[in-house]
């Protein structure tokens, strides 16, 4: 089985059942099928074929959706780019992963064909629809999109072949493409199927990015149930009342999110002001943890079942926990869980040993899910080790504790500070910089301590800018400090504890200790 | 209020709540919001939250795109419009 596949057969079985749909944008099965062959013949004749990548700059739509089963049906594996991303990282994704063709909204066409003269661009348009669209000077033919349904395109790809790159931030400072194969997804996809128990009559939220592994589940476990998918179009994620009128419009019957999402809808969108919408019965979450406050007003507004996932983009979902009433006692966020999706999970020791009720250790994953490698690295064998340490449970279930490395989780997207610090220190002013994550949740902040060059600091909206012209929008800075030498430990090493204060309870407190820890090196307070 | 008080509200607003009140020499009518990483997603969320507690002015969806946030004064012309089309629209 492949992942195109599932499109292909409901769309056989039952081509008039809705599918996908964005804003005012519908698809059913069969049209959903019909454009993606007629936007696979395209991407062919533009030479893309079985191994090659297809990167796909932008916003949500129905065309984005036909244009990544288009990529699969060939073959070959799509790369997504939020239509937010600066140009400068997508010009860095597509020299990393060269992709056949770029794949675009229109309006961006422009910027994009003069960065990458090398590359074939063309415009999503109305990918597959009408004879117009998702054409190329170079096409001659035209996409057959009112006639007769032909044969699905369908490569004969293995399973154990790439279907897509989610590209996340690295500890190397450079962004890595997790590659993940069909195989993979659909271990996870048909695990959430069957946990879920999706089905014809469902609606599936789509609230994540494309870029995000989170919208991995809605898509594909919708189209292996025959279930509709309903994306949330970029301009209502703005704003929390639209997001709460989306779940309601829409009638949705499962929603994942990450919880910043259901934190601002439920602080800033009312979403308890009124009952539960009827037919919701799963509410997932998953990419941070979830303040237990938030779940416990969850859990008195709607019966629907309360989920946590968890897995890093490298091993999609291979934990979760249903929330249960005496997690919802405890002070602190839902337990992670078990292990799901055909994965073995276990807690490794810092002996190697495997961790007991009671004791602490990295969680480790092993099977189905784990990705094939990074791209343009070794391929990965064996246990995957996540960096996120764990408590054993005496039920067995995992409580997550934090991690061994420099990642921090920023609304759910995982960051590396060291990524965000190459970007600042490639400032001609900066000498020094060490960034720190204060607060936690729809709190979480990033804060910049910059020792900047002699001749002066430079503007901090400044390196603001620096950032935001290569980094994704939820990784620039929120604060520059500027600092006249960074804490450092006996052996040299940027004192990141003294940056960076454990996460207590209540953001502004560990900001303001973390300010504290800095501003005695600056030798007077502001 | 007119569209200059309305702007300098806004920069106030951005300032307190999205810059921690300490750039304020170089934050302006012009400054590039979403290009220099001042505004995102959830930042531009909670703007329009306070824009209609504040203003009582509702941003329709359709008009949250790029150009309306590029910088303070595309924010301020957005208030003040849609706060005529809604006034339009009771007299009506």
């Amino acid at each position: 089985m492949r992942l195109h596949e599932l499109v292909i057969g409901t769309a056989a079985r039952d081509p008039d059942r809705l599918a996908v749909t964005c804003g005012a944008d519908a698809l059913t099965y069969g049209e959903l099928d019909r454009r993606a062959s007629a936007f696979a013949s395209v991407l062919a004749q533009l030479g893309v074929g079985r191994g090659d990548r297809v990167l796909l700059w932008s916003d949500k739509s129905v065309h984005v959706v036909v244009a990544m089963q288009a990529v699969l049906r060939l073959g070959a594996a799509y790369v997504p780019a939020d239509g937010t991303a600066p140009l400068r990282r997508v010009t860095a994704l597509a020299a990393d992963c060269s992709p056949r063709v770029v794949c675009t909204d229109d309006g961006r066409l422009g910027a994009i064909d003069r960065e990458l003269p090398t590359t074939r661009v063309i415009g999503l348009g109305g990918a597959g629809t009408h004879p117009d669209a998702g054409t190329h000077p170079d096409v001659g033919g035209r996409p057959d999109a009112g006639g007769p349904a032909a044969e699905p395109v369908a490569a004969a790809v293995h399973p154990d072949e790439l279907a897509y790159i989610l590209y996340t931030s690295g500890s190397t400072g450079a962004p890595k493409g997790v590659c993940i194969s069909h195989r993979n997804a659909l271990a996870f996809v048909r695990w959430a199927m069957e946990e879920l128990a999706v089905g014809p009559a469902d609606r599936l939220a789509n609230h994540a990015p494309l870029v995000f592994d989170l919208s991995v589940m809605d898509l594909y476990a919708a189209f292996a149930a025959g279930a509709s998918v309903h994306l949330l179009p970029a301009e209502l994620a703005y704003s929390p009342s639209e997001l709460v009128r989306f779940l309601r419009a829409q009638r949705i019957t499962v929603w994942y999110s990450v919880p910043s999402a259901l934190v601002l809808m439920m602080r800033h969108g009312g979403l308890l002001d009124e009952p539960p919408p009827p037919g919701l019965r799963a509410v997932c979450f998953a990419g941070e943890p979830f303040p237990i406050a938030g779940v416990r007003a969850l859990a008195e507004w709607t019966g629907a079942r309360l989920l946590n996932l968890y897995g890093p983009t490298e091993t999609n979902v291979c934990t979760f926990r249903e929330v249960t009433a005496s997690d919802l006692e405890r002070d602190r966020p839902a337990p992670i869980g078990r292990q799901c999706s055909g994965d073995t999970v276990w807690a490794r020791r810092a002996d190697g040993g495997s961790a007991a009720p009671g004791q602490e250790g990295e969680l480790v994953v092993e099977g189905p899910t784990v990705l094939m490698g990074y791209w343009g690295g070794a391929p990965h064998s064996g246990p995957y080790r996540t960096g996120d340490i764990v408590r054993v449970l005496d039920d067995g279930a995992f409580d997550y504790i934090g991690r061994r490395d420099q990642t921090v989780k920023v609304r759910g997207h995982r960051i590396g500070l060291e990524e965000v610090e190459a970007a600042i220190a490639a400032h001609p002013e900066v000498a020094d910089v060490a960034v720190a994550l204060t607060g936690d949740g729809i709190d979480a902040r990033l804060v910049a301590f910059v020792v900047s060059v002699d001749g002066g600091p430079p503007g901090r909206l400044a390196l603001k800018a620096h950032c935001a012209a290569t980094l994704p929008s939820y990784a620039v800075v929120d604060r520059v400090r500027f600092v006249h030498e960074l804490p450092r430990t006996g052996n040299g090493k940027v004192d990141r504890r003294a940056l960076q204060q454990p996460v207590a309870p209540g953001g502004n407190q560990s900001r303001n200790a973390a300010d504290t820890a800095v501003l005695a090196r600056e030798g007077s307070p502001e | 209020m007119n569209t200059g008080e309305l702007e300098t509200e806004l920069l106030g607003y951005i300032r307190s709540e999205f810059l921690f009140g300490d750039e304020d020499e170089e934050l302006d009518t012009t400054t590039p919001l979403l290009e220099w990483g001042i505004l995102d997603s959830l930042r531009t969320a909670l703007l329009l939250g306070h824009v209609r507690e504040r203003y009582g002015v509702n941003i329709s969806p359709a008009k949250v795109q790029a150009d309306n946030f590029r910088d303070v004064r595309a924010i301020a012309g957005l208030v003040r419009a849609e706060s005529a089309t809604a006034a339009a629209g009771e007299h009506s």
